[in-house]
């Protein structure tokens, strides 16, 4: 099988060729208010049906004869700018252009940006602008990055209030959440109630849903690329906000005119957040901070220096203290080998941290991940219909799951450190984008991952390689009785894994304005997080594979149909898929995950599918632009028995994950009223989350305890909501520096009492069960100031 | 250990509480189960002579009486073939035994006959050590000023012990359960700790602490997550229906719910000062 797809590589390689009489056109894009490089957009040259997109620095390089073109330069946002050059040797051209101030009366433009959806082999993909994201009505007035992404196809997130998000019926530990290239492993604050991604900050996001290019590996479900902004190189801006959850304050400027900059941005939210007592020294807040440094060397070589550092801390009068969050440092180094030869290089630092301090039971818990990434990657602008994506990455992990240490010397703690967990992780691949002929492209790629489980530790040894252990008798899995262990030296190699993920996608242009296309992508997963739970909590640690804990395979295959219509006002996009998961993760009932420093005692490995049809229709002008989307799908698990005598988890039936929606509809819309208002909604519909609902009770040692049937049969009811807002620009803003801007929301306008969860329980007076619902968010009002000067 | 994470989540949701509405939901009923509550507690100064073993059968989720098992044959045998006899209250679903010897760590089979078929399960009589004092603390909980009373008791260092804490009190219906290990104590003091904030003085609190095997632990470890569960949650983990230690010896697949198992205990009386 490896040997056929190798071939297969080779013969498409020997295809590639050179072309004659041609010049190389490259440079960057860059905002013309601040020079902030552009990712995405569109250089073409129509007349030569010949263009290209800007990569995740700006950058573009064009193959095109000699003589005199007339380059559009297009992007959403942004005036559609006309360059006119002539051109008889390889050049460089940097091209600036103006965001999209007055959209209320643009120009219509002869080529509109979304054609590349139409005509790039790239599917299942999904951008939403930060300008756009920025006007979307939000909680409590938070912009929240990952609460906009779900009103795409596709993507939901267990529940309201809860952490992450899913993909195409993925779980949420199977995103990979990038941020400046560094791995963002707990993207919530406040327990999922907000992102941690500060919108003031970020420049530009991409979600890969399918397809996904070789260059990215390491999970399953998607691919959440996230770029921060590099700070105005032109001139020196504050900018902030003030709302009811956090207050943020920006500040972004030249280190040296045109060459180097800085951004410096802050949110905290306010303490004592959602407490109601005031008389006490409880307190509830999160903060984050991002930087950016940039510097331009010289023509050829760019440094980045990104950081990121965030911290929920809740305090309950001292005597519980849970501090959590993210920490992530990467150094870039831009280098251009030629015109058309593009690398980065990239070293990066990420970690996050879990600590927490219960002082009336006497000890402290810390756990976390870190790890540190090197990754080298080419981009090759081979000719005008050929570009190669090249590069290597090796990731080292060091993984603490869990201390924990008395507070004081009356504590009857003792001291106990979990065993660490060391792991490598290499890889290389090769990405080919290939245009065949006028209707026809493809990408393809390749990419090869290794996975090393290190030592230093100690490793239990199990009869017949199991850890745990069906009791027949009471037809339960149990924790197996380890028969020993093996001591690993430093770097001694534990368990060792390799995976061929190759990755592939066509598009076939049916006509200017339609096509159809197809991908296909393996993908593998190494690191597992340890939840039992709906969704992620915040104490979740995560697990490198081993010789219990395999590693997760995926296998997608997605067709599409994308079509524009009426000059590009609207585009279509339906997109169905098919996806299976090897090695899925499942917790035998009442496993304890928490401080177990045996998990392969209490996990078997399953699968997983999901399959879904989606559709995405956007009206990209006017004064009323938006977006609904659709998306009809299913998502299920499976742990059968490992042998006839064993029931396997649910009995070895297939069951619906805790976010497998049925039905889920979004319709986001925008409309600008004039200069000084506009107005934004979001409305969203969809099945209820599966749950299980008791199916009787019985009495045991004086309490009800209900009884249960197969999981996930149950839903809890349809789920709901409007949201609305306005911005307000106030007119004397044109003359003078200071620009404010006020932004009101209505979050749940018509006040549905959604059902976060339904509990069963007894009541504690009279004593008789009952079904209790709990909500989480009536109709919420929200203002928010922001400024800029 | 793991209550103590618990804790974690209580907090998390005591911000939202407001929010809290009593549905209707409508429910299916499954077949009824027998529930056989076998819990044989020697506590410490008394013979243990009488014990009561209790059968049920399982019912709709609301019903707000319980149906009982009756006209079975019930008794208990250890390993030096005594036979105890359970003899049914009739119409009760209780069956009572006046002779019973306990005898720590000796082992005790039970054995009940119901509707023609036979069911059967082993457990040995844990031993549990005394407790040994009590401390109240007015300024405990979250806010800080709510009274927590703490029992304490010595954890043995020679084996790995398990517990089950019982709270009764005069101004609560419903009992409190927490089981316990001495993963992270291995012979360090322990402590059973109450609090509520509805506790004052005069109020009456009845702890009692009970020996358990570690599969016990096990099962009322995840028989308590049950009977607390919430649908939906983000911190909600699968609920199933847990199966004790019975075995149906006529029918495997019919199981019975409920367990059995032989412990001894200890209880202390505390009124708050």
């Amino acid at each position: 099988m490896t040997k056929q797809i190798l071939y297969f590589y080779l013969i498409l390689f020997s295809f590639l060729g050179y072309s004659q009489e041609k010049v190389t056109l490259s440079g960057t894009v860059i905002d013309s208010n601040n020079n902030e490089s552009l990712i995405g957009v569109v250089i073409e040259i129509p007349a030569l049906k010949i263009s290209t997109i800007t990569n995740e620095y700006g950058f573009y390089s064009l193959t095109i004869p000699k003589g005199t073109h007339s380059v559009v330069v297009s992007t959403i946002g942004y005036e559609t700018k006309t360059v006119e050059i002539s051109i008889q040797e390889n050049s460089k051209l940097t091209i600036d252009i103006k965001a999209d101030a007055k959209e209320l009366d643009a120009v219509i433009v002869n080529k509109n940006p979304y054609r590349t959806i139409i005509n790039k082999p790239e599917m299942s993909v999904n951008k939403i602008a930060i300008s756009t994201i920025k006007k979307m009505p939000a909680i409590l007035g938070e912009i929240d990055i990952l609460k906009s992404i779900t009103t795409l196809p596709g993507v939901t997130n267990a529940g309201e209030g809860q952490s992450g998000f899913n993909v195409r019926g993925g779980a949420a530990d199977q995103n990979l959440i990038l941020l400046d290239e560094a791995t963002v492993y707990n993207s919530s604050h406040l327990f999922g109630f907000f992102s941690v991604f500060n919108a003031d900050a970020i420049k530009d996001l991409k979600l890969y849903k399918g397809g996904i290019p070789s260059r990215f590996g390491g999970r399953v479900a998607s691919v959440l690329d996230i770029y921060q902004k590099e700070g105005n190189s032109k001139a020196f801006n504050l900018s902030g906000g003030i709302g009811l959850i956090s207050s943020r304050v920006m500040a972004e400027g030249p280190i040296k005119k045109d060459k180097g900059s800085f951004l410096v941005a802050g949110r905290s939210s306010y303490a004592h957040l959602f407490l109601k007592l005031t008389d006490n020294n409880n307190s509830a807040y999160f903060y984050d901070l991002n930087t950016k440094l940039s510097y331009k060397l010289n023509e050829n070589n760019n440094l980045y220096l990104s950081g990121y550092f965030g911290r929920d801390v809740f305090s309950l009068n001292n005597s519980f203290v849970n501090t959590y969050g993210n920490t992530v440092f990467n150094l870039r180094w831009n280098h251009l080998f030629n015109d058309k030869l593009f690398s980065n290089f990239s070293m990066i630092y990420s970690d996050y941290y879990y600590g927490l301090t219960l002082d009336f039971v006497g000890f402290n818990w810390d756990s976390g991940i870190k790890n540190y990434n090197f990754k080298y990657d080419f981009k090759h602008y081979l000719n005008d219909k050929t570009k190669l994506f090249y590069g290597v990455n090796a990731i080292y992990y060091d993984f603490n799951p869990g201390k924990i240490e008395p507070t004081n010397s009356s504590s009857g703690i003792n001291p106990k450190q979990l065993d660490k967990k060391y792991a490598f992780e290499p890889a290389l691949y090769l990405d080919v984008e290939q245009q065949l002929s006028d209707r026809l492209s493809i990408n393809y790629g390749l990419r090869y991952s290794l996975f090393y489980r290190l030592g230093n530790q100690k490793m239990n040894t199990y009869a017949n390689n199991q850890a745990v252990v069906f009791n027949s008798e009471q037809q339960i899995y149990e924790k197996a009785t380890p028969t020993g262990t093996i001591d690993y030296g430093r770097n001694e190699i534990i368990a060792k894994f390799n995976n061929l993920e190759p990755r592939f996608s066509i598009a076939y242009l049916l006509n200017d304005t339609q096509s159809i296309k197809m991908s296909y992508n393996r993908m593998t997963q190494y690191l597992h997080l340890i939840s039992n739970t709906q969704s992620p909590t915040p104490l979740d640690v995560w697990a490198p594979s081993d010789q219990f804990l395999k590693p997760q395979l995926l296998d997608q295959i997605a067709i599409g149909y994308f079509s524009e219509l009426n000059d590009g006002k609207y585009t279509l996009e339906v997109e169905s898929f098919y996806k299976k998961i090897k090695n899925r993760l499942d917790y035998i009932d009442g496993a304890d995950l928490i401080a177990n420093n045996a998990i392969e005692q209490v996990v078997l490995n399953g699968n997983a599918r999901a399959y879904g049809l989606e559709v995405l229709f956007r009206k990209n002008e006017g004064r009323l632009n938006g977006w609904a989307s659709y998306t009809l799908s299913r998502s299920e698990q499976q742990t059968p028995g490992r042998n006839s005598t064993e029931t396997g988890i649910n009995n070895g039936a297939w069951y619906k994950t805790g976010w497998d929606k049925l039905h889920n509809l979004s319709i986001t819309g925008m409309y600008k009223l004039n200069e000084k208002w506009s107005f934004s909604s979001i409305f969203t519909l969809q099945s209820g989350q599966p749950v299980t609902f008791p199916n009787g009770q019985y009495q045991y040692l004086g309490i009800s305890i209900p009884t249960y049937g197969l999981r996930n049969e149950d839903r809890l009811p349809t789920y709901h909501r409007l949201d609305v807002s306005a911005t307000l620009i106030p007119s004397k803003n044109n003359n003078r520096n200071w620009q404010g801007e006020w932004v009101f929301g209505i979050y749940n306008l018509y006040s549905r009492q959604n059902a976060a969860s339904i509990s069963f329980r007894q009541n504690q007076d009279s004593g008789n069960n009952e079904a209790v619902r709990l909500s989480i968010f009536g109709i919420v009002p929200s203002v928010t100031y922001n400024f800029k000067f | 250990m793991k209550t103590t994470f618990k804790i974690l989540i209580i907090a998390f949701t005591l911000l939202f509480t407001s929010c809290e509405d009593v549905v209707n939901i409508e429910l299916d009923t499954a077949p009824a189960k027998l529930v056989i509550d076998a819990s044989l507690k020697w506590e410490k100064g008394t013979t243990g002579n009488e014990q009561t073993i209790k059968l049920t059968t399982t019912t709709d989720f609301y019903a707000t009486t319980i149906p009982v098992a009756s006209g079975a044959v019930v008794f208990v045998r250890d390993e030096n073939a005594n036979r105890f006899d359970f003899v049914e209250t009739p119409g009760t679903g209780n069956y009572v035994c006046t002779n019973f010897i306990p005898v720590i760590n000796r082992n005790y089979t039970l054995t009940v006959i119901y509707n023609g078929q036979t069911y059967t399960a082993s457990e040995k009589l844990i031993a549990v050590p005394t407790i040994d004092s009590v401390e109240q603390n007015n300024n405990g909980g979250f806010t800080g000023n709510q009274i927590e009373v703490k029992f304490f008791f010595e954890d043995d260092a020679m084996i790995n012990n398990f517990y089950l804490e019982e709270y009764t009190t005069n101004f609560t219906l419903l009992r409190q359960y927490e089981v316990s290990s001495d993963e992270f104590f291995q012979g360090n003091q322990m402590f059973g700790l109450y609090s509520n904030e509805d506790l004052n003085i005069n109020n009456q609190i009845n702890f009692t602490l009970q020996g358990i095997s570690e599969r016990y632990y096990n099962y009322m470890n995840i028989l308590l997550a049950v009977a607390g569960s919430n649908s939906g949650s983000p911190f909600q983990t699968p609920p199933a229906t847990v199966r004790g230690n019975i075995i149906n010896q006529t029918n495997f697949n019919n199981f019975a719910l409920g367990y059995f198992r032989v412990s001894e205990t200890d209880k202390k009386n505390y009124i708050v000062q």
